[in-house]
């Protein structure tokens, strides 16, 4: 596959924390716009597989590429730099700043502390800014200190500061843990918006939320690749059924 | 009428602020003056800590050794150029205390005269004493950002390390005698020149030249927290791991912000030193560092301006009240007992309580 139609490559990843093989040789090319599902059961590695990816976990082997650049066991700002967001299991956000503090940090253009010397003032883009807060439901939070928002609110927060940064890949740990029926539904109406502008990747539980989202999943077991297709494939693929058997399947 | 907003009203306090310390040469003799300046001098020791406690959420309980850096480096010239120093025979002014210590047959010369005396000379520059008073701090400073933020260290660690430093420094100061007059500081110092223009600590010059510098470390300070990178770090306080999956190197930040604390604190000390003339390894004891701390915290460690009109009015309370002789053993008891109640029941401290009643006066919340 040509450089330019892919957005992340991995190859043979693994790593080995002091005799435990969380991920083994693990092999995943996710094309531009796509979104891709993990799937697999708790200790599949695939929170340990997003923490390579973005430079919180190191790797102790196999190569991954963001594009055509690679990115092994760079330091995790520099990764991020290069292109790539991670949201995180437990939503992290700037609690003490307001939302539109939150934004505007994460917009920041330059990285370093003397490029940033200089005022807020001009060098904020109200117009991206309203979008993206609209796009998440936060059009009306503006002003609000982030550790006053709701339990639903805090992740579409953290995935607006994601977003607004325009990163080539987005990393979504569990993006609906803990939500509602109705903040999943908006959750997936988020999603579905980012369709095609972002290369996407989440792992999540809820099937009945993969369905609505993944264009591909990508099944892990025990730290390894076990499948890779669309949702009806991998509902009746054989190996996925063996290995989770007992546990119900997917379903 | 144009409509008050919450940020008018901050600079309206600032702007109050500025001109009361400005005009108080009006109200008061030189004899107090000369204590106001000092109180000022607290006063930006609190700026220094609220800029890393409150905004960079690094709470330096060493505090103490910036501001002894800065007052030993300045004093060390001014030793030098004291009538003292200058005739005790030698082609070099001397300190008093060298000769002291000195064996029967030393050469009386300061580049000789001890070990380590040479390290003296370039001091009889007063420019280079004031140079050093704020490169020193954030040398220091510097060290030890770079090795605890690269390596992750953060919250009470920090406060170990450096309280663990600020007494390391004061033993150093206390122990080598010959070099840094030990246990006796820096006494019987010159007057502090700018183009031959001598500063007597006890006029209204000297004053002026204190009150001026804190509007100055105010000024610059609030520029500094309300820039982008201002944010930045208030962003890496409240999750530092956030902040670096967003491509801030927040080590770099930290020290960065650790640094400019640390020559505030260095400036504090040199002008502590012009305005009480002496200079002393109590400044590095455990209990001043913590004072920094508490005033900070009862003025408002979230606020600059809190911070600074903390550190002044408690230690002008302090001063006053211990005076008193009632209150001579018992203040550091109320001051300690003060401190646990603030941080019970007003973590934000006084500045916290202002901000909330400035907020309801005004409409536009959440523009400052």
């Amino acid at each position: 596959m040509k450089a330019k139609n892919r957005d992340l490559y991995i190859d043979g990843l693994g790593v080995n924390f002091s005799g435990f093989q969380a991920v083994n040789n693990f092999s995943m090319v996710v094309k531009h716009g796509e979104m891709r599902v993990l799937l697999g059961a708790n200790g599949a590695g695939k929170t340990t597989l997003m923490d390579m990816i973005c430079g919180k976990t190191q790797s102790t082997a196999g190569r991954i590429f963001l594009g055509d650049k690679e990115i092994t066991n760079k330091p995790p700002h520099l990764i991020a730099r290069m292109g790539i967001g991670r949201k995180f299991q437990i939503p992290s956000v700037f609690k003490e700043l307001s939302v539109l503090q939150n934004l505007s940090v994460a917009a920041m253009q330059e990285s370093t502390v003397l490029a940033n010397l200089g005022s807020m003032k001009r060098r904020v883009d109200h117009e991206r800014m309203k979008e993206v807060m609209s796009m998440t439901n936060l059009e009306n939070k503006a002003h609000e200190l982030a550790e006053n928002l709701s339990h639903g609110e805090t992740p579409w927060l953290e995935l607006a500061m994601l977003i607004i940064r325009k990163p080539q890949v987005i990393l979504l740990d569990e993006p609906t843990a803990g939500m509602t029926a109705d903040e999943t539904l908006k959750t997936s109406r988020i999603m579905n918006n980012l369709k095609g502008q972002h290369t996407i990747i989440a792992v999540e539980h809820d099937m009945a939320f993969v369905r609505e989202i993944a264009d591909k999943i990508t099944v892990m077991h025990q730290g390894e690749f076990l499948a890779e297709g669309h949702i009806s494939d991998i509902e009746n693929n054989q190996a996925v059924k063996d290995a989770y058997l007992g546990s119900g399947g997917i379903h | 009428m144009m409509k008050l907003t919450y940020s008018h009203l901050k600079v309206v306090v600032y702007v109050v602020f500025i001109a009361i310390i400005l005009s108080l040469p009006l109200f008061l003799d030189e004899f107090w003056l000369n204590r106001t300046a000092k109180y000022l001098i607290y006063g930006m020791l609190g700026v220094a800590i609220s800029l890393s406690w409150g905004y960079a959420g690094i709470l330096n309980l060493g505090q103490g050794l910036f501001f002894g850096a800065g007052a030993y480096m300045l004093g060390m010239s001014l030793k030098l150029a004291s009538p003292t120093s200058l005739e005790q025979g030698g082609q070099t002014p001397i300190p008093d205390f060298m000769m002291w210590n000195a064996e029967p047959n030393a050469v009386v010369d300061l580049c000789c005269i001890n070990h380590v005396s040479f390290l003296w000379m370039p001091f009889q520059s007063q420019s280079f004493g004031i140079f050093m008073a704020i490169a020193l701090p954030v040398l220091i400073a510097w060290l030890i950002g770079t090795i605890i933020f690269r390596k992750g260290i953060a919250g009470v660690f920090i406060s170990i390390i450096t309280l663990a430093m600020v007494l390391l420094a004061r033993l150093l100061v206390v122990d080598a005698q010959s070099f840094t007059g030990g246990f006796n500081g820096l006494t019987d110092l010159a007057w502090f020149k700018i183009n031959g223009y001598e500063f007597d600590p006890y006029t209204v010059s000297t004053y002026y030249l204190v009150a001026i510098s804190l509007v100055i470390v105010l000024l610059i300070t609030r520029v500094l927290i309300n820039s982008r990178a201002g944010l930045i770090l208030q962003a890496i306080r409240d999750d530092q791991n956030r902040a670096k999956y967003l491509g801030f190197d927040a080590a770099s930040y930290q020290t960065f912000f650790f640094c400019v604390s640390a020559a505030i604190s260095g400036f504090a000390g040199m002008l502590y030193v012009i305005t009480a003339e002496f200079a002393s390894p109590t400044f590095m004891d455990l209990s001043f560092s913590i004072a920094i701390v508490i005033w900070a915290a009862v003025g408002g460690r979230a606020s600059i301006l809190g911070a600074c009109i903390g550190a002044i009015s408690i230690s002008m309370l302090g001063a006053s009240v211990s005076e008193n002789e009632l209150f001579v053993e018992s203040w550091q008891a109320i001051l300690g007992l003060f401190f646990v109640l603030v941080v019970l029941y007003m973590p934000k401290g006084l500045a916290g309580i202002a901000h909330g009643i400035c907020r309801k006066l005004t409409v536009n919340r959440g523009e400052g």
